[in-house]
């Protein structure tokens, strides 16, 4: 084969390797475009718009979202979003490294039961969480009023899931419940590729854990610990499926998250331009306050 | 004596006087408070199961008289009642069937794309990676309106089972693709090379070579959308709202709840017929579980 020849061939091998590729790409980009891309895009023109789903669309500008910030249910519950978000993070990365310590600590034997008993939640269905703790925590019968009850704690007994004061923080916590042993899989994963000769100059100076853990151990895991928290605020910005299983928005609005409203917003009133406007918001929020957290955690890592 | 020498020994074979001498240890002290705190979180955890399965099996009367009692016989009537009355069975299948003809396209479609924007030359192949990466981290809620609009439009809402395979199958397929890239990615070029060389058309290295090879990530990713799919509320309410037919479990649940109220009874058996066979299929694919839910957990 002449060298023209072999030149041609790779050329044309490489025109059908794109289109190849193209045909391989084509299927899986043609249902993201239907199902994500021209969605988001449609929704945010919608945004603009007052539209009740029958009659006709009206453009109307940025109405809808000076609309968002008159109407007192919809600004509280991006509040109680934020704070559910941030609480079960935070919630959730405490406890979560808390455990990894522990775990850590005692040994990888007995830590693989912990691990399995810790991490099944988060493969629990949040709706299967949510129906869960309703029967856990209702008034009369739920556990956690009989075990405070049985404990002479009475007066901490609360109807958790109907008292506007406690609800919030009540699925938050659960939330971070649910997600502490995610944390902790991750965080003792990386433990785990910490060489064990960083620990032998530690132990020759006699230095307790508790100092092994703040000068060794944590910042080695870093790097871990700040993907983790972009993960859990990812993932705690989901407030909708347990708050609806849960309380369905009540009592009253003082747990209807921007999830939860904006479906109402949508389906009870048919104000759909309005509820574009408050998923464009949310979409907004939540990338904020992934870009902050992503800022003020930015630190060195250390090779090793 | 060297103390450190003790400690470096090892936990095992501690002689009886050296023994006692641990307890004054402050790593022990230390290893039995973490021993306490994960045994009182162990508790926390599964004691709250082991109520419910007890509860399951009570009747009602049996439960009110006294809470805390165990079962006094396998009573068995609240599964039934949720499995046939409640339509946790048929709820169960719908999901299923879901479940499993979204993974098998998301898996196919997937392996092709991530295939060829990791080894073959795509036109922006590294823009379409970039947009993949950023969907992943969007909320559904940014997209769940129009695409309900859109499909009552074109008369997709009133079939069963189609609006929501259709909108999962686009939701999880970012995720699976840039998973199964970056894996593919660690496969050496030369193989493919040669591969290509001996004359194996790229179809064919698709199913005879890269297939098998990925065969762990395709499984960490069919976990991760599984658990996705299987738990997913929002859109399947959505999906069924104008239909009682092909609702898938989550959903059904809800009418569960609406239906038995405060019949703890069969509620509880119906959190024992989901739970069971999610912790047995958990048992033995822990490895994947934690894989999948560690590695590309954005959608969840």
């Amino acid at each position: 084969m002449s060298r023209m020849e072999q030149r041609k061939s790779l050329k044309s091998s490489a025109s059908s390797l794109r289109i190849l590729g193209i045909l391989f790409v084509l299927p899986s980009m043609l249902f993201i475009a239907f199902s994500m891309l021209v969605p988001i895009v449609w929704n945010a023109a919608m945004s603009l718009t007052t539209w009740n789903g029958m009659t006709a669309v009206k453009w109307t500008g940025f109405a809808n979202y000076a609309k968002v910030f008159e109407d007192a249910v919809t600004v509280r519950g991006f509040i109680y979003s934020l704070q559910i978000a941030v609480v079960s993070s935070a919630l959730a990365i405490a406890a979560g490294l808390l455990l990894a310590l522990a775990i850590y600590k005692t040994g990888p034997k007995e830590g693989a039961f912990y691990r399995f008993v810790f991490f099944s939640p988060a493969m629990m269905p949040f709706v299967i969480i949510g129906f869960l703790f309703v029967f856990i925590l209702s008034p009369d019968v739920g556990l956690l009023n009989s075990v405070l009850g049985a404990l002479g704690l009475q007066n901490l007994q609360h109807a958790w899931l109907s008292e506007p004061g406690t609800v919030v923080w009540t699925i938050a916590v659960i939330g971070g419940w649910r997600f502490s042993g995610l944390v902790m899989i991750l965080c003792y994963t990386a433990m785990t590729t910490i060489p064990s000769s960083m620990f032998e100059a530690a132990r020759l100076e006699g230095m307790g854990y508790a100092r092994q853990v703040r000068m060794i151990i944590l910042p080695l895991i870093m790097p871990t610990v700040r993907l983790v928290t972009l993960l859990m605020l990812i993932l705690a910005f989901k407030t909708y499926d347990i708050v609806f299983i849960m309380t369905k928005g009540g009592p009253g609005d003082s747990s209807r998250t921007v999830p939860v409203r904006m479906l109402d917003v949508a389906f009870q009133y048919n104000e759909f331009g309005y509820a574009s406007a408050i998923g464009v918001l949310l979409t907004i929020l939540v990338s904020l306050v992934i870009v902050i957290v992503q800022r003020l955690a930015r630190g060195e890592s250390y090779e090793y | 004596m060297n103390i450190e020498y003790v400690k470096a020994k090892g936990r095992t074979g501690m002689p009886k006087a050296e023994a006692a001498a641990k307890l004054k240890d402050p790593e022990a002290t230390m290893r039995l408070i973490f021993r306490i705190l994960l045994i009182g979180f162990v508790v926390v955890n599964l004691y709250p199961l082991l109520f419910t399965l007890f509860t399951s099996l009570k009747t009602t009367e049996e439960f009110y008289e006294n809470v805390w009692s165990l079962p006094h016989r396998l009573f068995t009537d609240n599964y039934a009642q949720a499995f046939v009355e409640g339509h946790i069975g048929e709820y169960f299948f719908n999901s299923l069937l879901i479940a499993c003809v979204t993974l098998a396209l998301a898996t196919i479609f997937g392996a092709f794309a991530a295939y060829a924007l990791a080894r073959l030359h795509v036109p922006f192949g590294a823009a379409i990676v970039a947009l993949m990466l950023l969907v992943q981290i969007l909320p559904t809620e940014s997209m769940i309106l129009p695409l309900y609009m859109f499909m009552s439009k074109i008369g997709l809402m009133g079939t069963r089972f189609v609006p929501i395979i259709l909108a999962y199958l686009g939701w999880v397929l970012p995720t699976t693709i840039v998973v199964l890239r970056s894996f593919i990615l660690t496969i050496p070029a030369e193989v493919l090379e040669s591969a290509r060389i001996d004359g194996s058309g790229e179809i064919h290295t698709m199913f005879r070579i890269i297939m098998p090879l990925t065969g762990g990530a395709i499984a960490t990713c069919t976990i991760l959308n599984f658990s996705y799919i299987w738990g997913e509320l929002m859109w399947a309410q959505l999906a069924t709202l104008t239909t009682d037919k092909g609702v898938p479990l989550t959903v059904g649940l809800l009418n569960f709840q609406g239906q038995y109220q405060t019949n703890w009874g069969v509620l509880t058996a119906a959190i024992c017929i989901i739970l069971i066979p999610l912790f047995v299929l958990f048992l033995f694919l822990q490895k994947y579980f934690v894989q999948g839910l560690t590695t590309g957990s954005v959608k969840g």
